[in-house]
């Protein structure tokens, strides 16, 4: 699985957890962002933890704050596009009611996992062009060596 | 006791300042030090320069410029990031903040599936909450001895300090009865209460009602009578003996027979006692009615005791004579 396919998994995995946590707890951002410790993996959790503290922290809005916080999503291997479907979260999160801010993390979540499609599709693909390059050049060397 | 009022007053300005964006919060600590705690509220409009009521004046601070950005930070750090949490309170027309202090805000609604919400907020009401404790010493006392379990009113217009008065008048109260308090708007606990038992965050006719059921109280206190809900489940509870410490708003012991929501409680006779709260520049003067058996409109009675609250200025001389006492200054 490559570093992309693993980080968009974990940020659907994340966002999921927000989703829930928001509508039928109300729990508390910051709550909400240590939670994800247990629920996905620890860069993408220390992102959100992050975006939330600073913004706490410095009395930022948490879309300024998470833009502080943008290298690392890049460095998790995401895409711009993927990262501008995490930023159209981090715009509404917490600042709209429960069913604003789902109905935007349900947009969000819809792409990424059209970007993990996609890029499933990609690698299998890729995968039959490798295998089919392989088998021919076993044969050619087979061939040669006879 | 008038120093430790300034300080605790000063403190709570320090803390209602601190939710404002930094360009703003450092205009607040440009007002006079000694200026400061008498803000009763910080005002925000966009577009406007940041305002500041002191004494029911409000004043614009010059050279400050209130942005959108600025309304969206407020909001914000009030709701520390986690705005649907506080939806329900939202639709109620503001939000209580820690340290007791309330956001008023101001807004769009727009309609979604789950009902009215508040969007792009336009201005902001911050209201700084002061525990003041003390200044209904002498008053509560007083009440104390005419009776610590019945029922009293506290009545005037907004932001003369009705939640202060009830949230000492509680402490105070609970020396001499058991006071239980239904904190629906979470604006009285978080301050010396003494022995109260509070209840906070629910509904008002559902809390009297648990209250009733599990604490035993001889008095319990409610912050302003809105509906006819919370009027029905008080004069339901008082068939049971328990008395009422609530505030209501008015300006002139008038309205009590000109609301009707007031009006079933008073001419239930759960309330025969009413403080008529005013301002005098930085001081509340607190006037007592009691109402007859009579029950004509007007039998309510100006009583010959009146109180001073608060620290401050001197009120100015009094109009009938009547006997003025001084609680919680010195």
């Amino acid at each position: 699985m490559t570093a992309r396919q693993h980080a968009l998994r974990e940020q659907i995995k994340a966002l999921q957890v927000i989703k829930t946590e928001i509508l039928f707890r109300r729990a508390p951002l910051q709550e909400i962002a240590s939670r994800l410790e247990h629920a996905c993996d620890g860069r993408t959790a220390d992102f959100y933890r992050l975006t939330v503290q600073t913004a706490l922290k410095k009395g930022m809005t948490l879309q300024s704050s998470a833009l502080r916080h943008r290298g690392r999503l890049h460095r998790m291997g995401l895409n711009k596009d993927d990262e501008s479907a995490i930023m159209d979260v981090l715009q509404v999160l917490g600042k709209y009611d429960g069913a604003a801010q789902a109905e935007t993390i349900n947009r969000s979540i819809a792409r990424l996992e059209r970007s993990l499609a996609a890029l499933r599709e990609e690698s299998a693909s890729k995968g039959r062009l490798y295998r089919a390059i392989g088998v021919t050049a076993g044969i050619t060397l087979a061939l040669i060596v006879i | 006791m008038k120093r430790i009022q300034e300080r605790e007053a000063m403190k709570s300005y320090i803390l209602a300042a601190g939710l404002l964006p930094e360009s703003l919060w450092r205009s607040a600590f440009q007002i006079p030090e000694e200026d400061r705690p008498w803000v009763e509220e910080f005002r925000l409009r966009q577009g406007r320069p940041m305002a500041v009521v002191t004494s029911g004046k409000q004043q614009e601070i010059p050279g400050t410029l209130v942005t959108k950005d600025d309304l969206e930070q407020v909001t914000a750090k009030a709701t520390e990031l986690s705005y649907h949490r506080y939806e329900e309170q939202v639709r109620e027309g503001f939000i209580t903040v820690r340290g007791g202090h309330r956001l008023g805000l101001c807004g769009r609604w727009s309609e979604n599936d789950r009902g009215s919400v508040l969007t792009d907020v336009t201005s902001v009401n911050l209201r700084i909450a002061r525990p003041l404790t003390g200044i209904a010493e002498e008053l509560g006392a007083f009440l104390a001895s005419r009776g610590a379990g019945e029922s009293t009113l506290i009545l005037s217009p907004p932001g003369v300090g009705k939640t202060t008065l009830l949230r000492d008048l509680c402490r105070v109260l609970s020396r001499s009865v058991r006071v239980c308090v239904a904190d629906c708007r979470c604006e009285l606990g978080g301050f010396d209460l003494g022995r109260c038992d509070v209840l906070r965050g629910g509904q008002k006719d559902r809390d009297i009602e648990l209250l009733l059921r599990g604490m035993s109280p001889e008095l319990i206190a409610v912050d302003e009578i809105t509906s006819k809900r919370d009027a029905e489940a008080m004069l339901e509870a008082s068939y049971t003996g328990v008395g009422f410490l609530a505030t209501a708003h008015g300006e002139q012991i008038g309205d009590l027979t000109r609301r009707p929501l007031y009006r079933a409680l008073t001419d239930s006779g759960l309330f025969r006692r009413v403080l008529l709260l005013s301002r005098q520049g930085r001081t509340r003067i607190c006037q007592l009615y009691e109402r007859g058996n009579d029950d004509a409109e007007d039998a309510w009675c100006l009583d010959d005791h009146r109180f001073v609250l608060g620290a401050g200025a001197e009120p100015e001389p009094g109009d009938d004579g009547a006997s003025a006492r001084t609680a919680g200054t010195d």
